[in-house]
């Protein structure tokens, strides 16, 4: 039991993911689908938080303390940052995407796309 | 595939899963107790070696600055592919031309609410500064060129929310957003190359280092990649979200 | 046992937190309600960052995922409804 609380990061993790993919099967509109997709791509965020961390540890910014005082893991940190651009930028593409198939195809829900090309 | 079919096959899949997600999660070093040599190497040599006290940023830009520039070239690749998809479509062309023959003057402004308008012309001076403050201070404490690209980036909209469409537009017209885009990605490869130039490699930093680690003037290569970036950066979420203003603006003009 | 324990409690409170948004976000059907839904979610997802000693993402995170990403949200959809409206009014011309 404390070691699945131990554990807590990746099981949210997992959580978020199994949301954010029941909320994409489900989705009855192209844009709540595209943010599901987003909550889907935050869930590697909490599983990064949970690699990098250190017991005890600061944030990895020597400026007024020792460069020997325990800090968490920065390069996990980098590659959240690019976590947070590539998701920025996926979700811009994919909102205008669904824009043009709402223009072609005159609604914005997944299933009745589906039924139109027949 | 029927709707019973998609959610049995998705309960299914996610319940498998699920089972081998938590035995792999079990199996995992404990949270807090990880192992890193790279991280734990980095965080003894980075601030001697590159007199940047911020270590992510060193890394970011440093240590991993190619890895940054397949980063900006993502932002560059979806600022293009936004600006086809979002292309004024046929249809629109007639609607749009009919409403900007109206004189600019006479656009009223974005927000009837007093509230709105002081609090976001109050707030914009303040994000200008912060933002400064972010993109140049990365690499002494949290910051960096992306976090001060992106607040710098939100001043526009504080504008367009503060003032009116006009003003919005004269401040972020479409012609500097794209030399702004074109210069931040030109100078970032430009910078890596320097280090070629001088004989060394691709990304080295070649750069003056700067007397100690807590001057704000340090670090060489990381301070420069990360005012490029913050450029780069800056103009391309102006630009993303331009391409989804104006029909907004156009849209309350029919009314 | 509890001095190995890693995680404090506002760390455990701020993952809490985060399952929770989700679920909140995935939840709200229309997508105008959602994108504050996502807002708050963004802003949740930086107090984690930040109570788990990353300011860096947190910085960029805040601004990306409460400010950026439910504009664009915003942004679509009164362009899809633009177009939408575009149309009705071309089909009632003969």
């Amino acid at each position: 039991m404390v070691a699945l609380l131990e554990q807590l990061p990746y099981l949210v993790a997992g959580f978020v993911f199994g949301c954010g993919l029941y909320g994409v099967v489900t989705s009855r509109h192209l844009v709540h689908l595209v943010a599901c997709l987003a909550v889907v791509q935050s869930s590697t965020y909490v599983i990064l938080v949970g690699i990098g961390h250190r017991k005890g540890g600061q944030a990895p910014v020597f400026l007024d303390v020792p460069v020997s005082t325990p800090a968490v893991d920065p390069i996990v940190q980098a590659l959240m940052l690019t976590d947070i651009v590539v998701e920025a930028t996926v979700m811009a593409l994919l909102l205008a995407l669904a824009l043009q198939v709402h223009t072609r195809a005159g609604t914005m829900d997944p299933d009745e796309i589906c039924r139109l090309r027949g | 595939m029927s709707l019973r079919t998609r959610f049995a096959l998705f309960f299914f899949s996610l319940g498998a899963l699920g089972v081998l997600y938590t035995a792999a999660v079990l199996d995992l070093p404990r949270v807090g107790h990880g192992v890193g040599v790279y991280a734990a190497t980095l965080l003894d040599i980075a601030v001697e070696e590159t007199h940047a006290t911020d270590v992510v940023t060193a890394v970011t830009f440093g240590y991993r600055a190619i890895d940054t520039l397949g980063e900006e070239l993502i932002l560059f690749a979806a600022v293009i592919g936004v600006s086809v998809i979002m292309r004024r479509h046929s249809d629109e062309r007639d609607a749009t031309e009919r409403e900007l023959e109206q004189p600019l003057m006479v656009r009223p402004a974005s927000s009837e609410s007093d509230a709105v308008r002081v609090l976001t012309a109050a707030l914009a001076g303040i994000s200008v500064t912060f933002g400064l403050y972010l993109a140049t201070h990365g690499q002494v404490s949290p910051g960096g060129g992306f976090q001060g690209g992106i607040v710098l980036a939100s001043v526009p909209l504080l504008v367009y929310l503060a003032a009116s469409p006009e003003r919005y537009f004269r401040l972020a017209p479409a012609a500097l957003l794209e030399r702004g885009e074109a210069l931040g990605i030109l100078a970032y490869l430009g910078i890596g190359l320097a280090g070629a130039l001088f004989g060394q490699a691709f990304f080295e930093n070649v750069f003056p280092l700067g007397p100690r680690p807590s001057s704000v003037v340090s670090s060489g290569m990381i301070l420069l990649l990360s005012l490029a970036t913050a450029i780069a950066v800056a103009t391309a979420f102006v630009y993303l979200l331009t391409s989804f203003v104006e029909e907004a603006l156009r849209q309350r003009l029919a009314r | 046992m509890r001095d190995s324990f890693a995680l404090s409690f506002f760390q455990l409170a701020s993952l809490v937190l985060v399952a929770l948004g989700a679920a909140g976000v995935v939840s709200t059907r229309n997508p105008t309600n959602q994108s504050i839904a996502m807002s708050f979610y963004g802003l949740v997802l930086a107090l984690m960052f930040f109570v788990y000693q990353a300011p860096d993402v947190s910085l960029s995170q805040l601004v990306v995922g409460a400010l950026a990403m439910p504009l664009m949200i915003l942004l679509t959809l009164s362009k899809a409804a633009a177009r939408d409206l575009e149309k009705a009014r071309r089909g009632k011309q003969p």
